[in-house]
C-alpha cells in the first residue's frame, strides 16, 4: 500500500440512512472525488462512480470497504454518472473485484471509445479553425488516451444503457435516471424516489462549475445542454444533493441557478469582447480568461479555457445574440447588430 | 432593515451601461436581492485618441437576508 495518501482521502462518512460518501484521492486539482455506496438490502450495494484506476485510489477504497465491514464482491452495482478517469476510471477493477452490473449512458459509452483512440490531430485542427495559434511543426503533442494514461482502465463491457426517466430497481432502492447532458453529453444524476437523494456526479458541484467545452467532435452546444439540464435539476424535487466534489448539501434550486448566472454573465462578458471587432474563440478567451493566459504553467487550463470559451460563443450564436464568420478557415464571431 | 453595500469595478468596450451590468450580473451570481447600483465614478480608456472602453465604480446595494432553519 502507497504511503502518499494523505489521511483524510481514506474517510467514509454515512450521509444519509444507508448511504455512504468515501473519499478518494485523485492526482491533480480537485484533489479529491467522493464515490457513493448505497445500501440495496439483503447484503448487495450499488455504487456511484469509481474513482481513478491509480493504486492510491484502489487502496484507500478498500480501506473504505473494509473499515464498514464490506466485501468487494458485495459491491454488485456500477451507477457512472459519466465516463471520465474520476468517475469511470477504475471500472474495469469493479468488475475484477466481483462487480456484476455496469450502468452508462449511450453517449458516454461512444465518448469513452473517441477517447481511447482520438489522435492528436483533430485537436489540432479544432484548434486552429478556432484561431489556437499551433505551430506547424507541433510534434509531440500527447493524445487524450496518453494524457488520462494510468488512471482510466475502464471496463468496454457496459451492461445496461441508461434512459432518461427510467427507474432503476435495486433491491430496495428506485433511482430515477436524470440524463443531463452538458459537462458531457451522456451525464445521469440519479434520484433516489424514497429518499429524494440526489446523486449528481460533476453536474451540480457546491463550489466550483464543472467545464463546459466544445471539442473536436461531440455536441456543438454544449453550454445550451447544460443550462437546460440546471433547470431540469432544479425541478426535481430533492431533499439532499450528493456531488462528486465538494461538500453534500441541499439548496440544490439555489445552486442551479447560481450556475446558470455565472454562466449568463460570462455570456455577457464575451459579448462585450466582441462587440466591437470579431474574435476568434481563442483571442476571446484570452481576454476573459486572462489570469489563465498569464500563467506560463498553465497549459492544459488554456485549452480548457479555449473550449469553454467556445461554448459560450456558439451558445450566442445558438441565440442569434452573435454570428459566425468563415475567413480561410478561421472561424470568428462578432455581436449581431 | 439593514442593507450592506459592496463596491465594484466594471468594464467594457461598448458603453458606461454595459459596464454596470457587467458588474452587476457577476455580483448576482453570488448576492441575493440587489436592489441598487450607484455609479460612483466612470473612466473612458482612451487608445490612440478614442474612447475604446469604460471602467466604471459602483456601490451595489442589497438587503441581508438571515436564513431560518425550517
Amino acid at each position: 500500500m502507497s504511503d502518499t495518501i494523505p489521511p483524510e482521502a481514506a474517510k467514509v462518512r454515512t450521509v444519509a440512512p444507508g448511504v455512504l460518501e468515501i473519499f478518494l484521492p485523485l492526482p491533480s486539482k480537485p484533489s479529491i472525488i467522493n464515490v457513493f455506496l448505497i445500501d440495496c438490502g439483503s447484503g448487495e450495494w450499488a455504487l456511484v462512480d469509481t474513482g481513478v484506476a491509480l493504486a492510491d485510489s484502489r487502496a484507500a477504497f478498500a480501506r473504505a470497504l473494509a473499515s464498514q465491514g464490506i466485501e468487494a464482491k458485495a459491491v454488485t452495482t456500477l451507477l457512472g454518472t459519466h465516463h471520465h478517469p474520476d468517475h469511470f476510471g477504475a471500472s474495469a477493477d469493479f468488475r475484477a473485484d466481483g462487480g456484476e452490473r455496469v450502468h452508462l449512458h449511450p453517449l458516454e459509452v461512444e465518448r469513452m471509445e473517441y477517447s481511447m483512440t482520438a489522435a492528436t490531430s483533430d485537436m489540432i485542427v479544432h484548434g486552429r479553425r478556432h484561431g489556437m495559434p499551433i505551430p506547424d511543426d507541433v510534434r509531440g503533442a500527447p493524445k487524450p488516451a496518453e494524457i488520462w494514461a494510468g488512471t482510466f482502465q475502464p471496463t468496454r463491457e457496459i451492461d445496461h444503457l441508461l434512459e432518461d426517466g427510467e427507474v432503476l430497481e435495486l433491491g430496495r432502492r428506485r433511482l430515477q435516471v436524470v440524463w443531463t447532458p452538458g459537462h458531457t453529453p451522456g451525464h445521469c444524476c440519479f434520484l433516489d424516489l424514497d429518499d429524494r437523494t440526489l446523486f449528481v456526479g460533476d453536474h451540480l458541484l457546491p463550489k466550483i462549475t464543472p467545464h463546459v467545452g466544445v471539442f473536436a467532435t461531440g455536441p456543438k452546444n454544449p453550454l445550451g445542454d447544460f443550462i437546460a439540464s440546471q433547470e431540469k435539476v432544479a425541478a426535481l424535487d430533492a431533499a439532499l444533493v450528493c456531488p462528486a466534489h465538494g461538500p453534500v448539501y441541499s439548496a440544490h434550486h439555489h445552486r442551479a441557478h447560481q450556475i446558470i448566472a455565472h454562466h449568463e454573465h460570462r455570456l455577457r462578458e464575451m459579448l462585450d469582447v466582441i462587440h466591437t471587432e470579431p474574435a476568434t474563440a481563442f483571442e476571446t478567451a484570452a481576454q476573459v480568461f486572462d489570469w489563465v493566459f498569464k500563467d506560463p504553467d498553465a497549459r492544459m487550463q488554456k485549452g480548457a479555457a479555449f473550449m469553454e470559451t467556445l461554448a459560450h460563443l456558439e451558445l450566442l450564436h445558438a441565440r442569434g445574440d452573435a454570428e459566425r464568420e468563415d475567413r480561410d478557415g478561421v472561424i470568428y464571431f462578432r455581436a449581431s447588430a | 432593515m439593514v442593507e450592506k453595500i459592496v463596491e465594484l469595478t466594471g468594464t467594457s468596450t461598448s458603453s458606461i451601461e454595459d459596464a454596470v451590468e457587467l458588474a452587476i450580473s457577476r455580483a448576482s451570481v453570488t448576492i441575493a436581492g440587489i436592489r441598487e447600483a450607484t455609479v460612483m465614478q466612470a473612466t473612458a480608456q482612451i487608445e490612440n485618441g478614442k474612447i475604446c472602453g469604460w471602467k466604471v465604480t459602483v456601490k451595489v446595494r442589497f438587503a441581508i437576508q438571515d436564513q431560518v432553519h425550517e
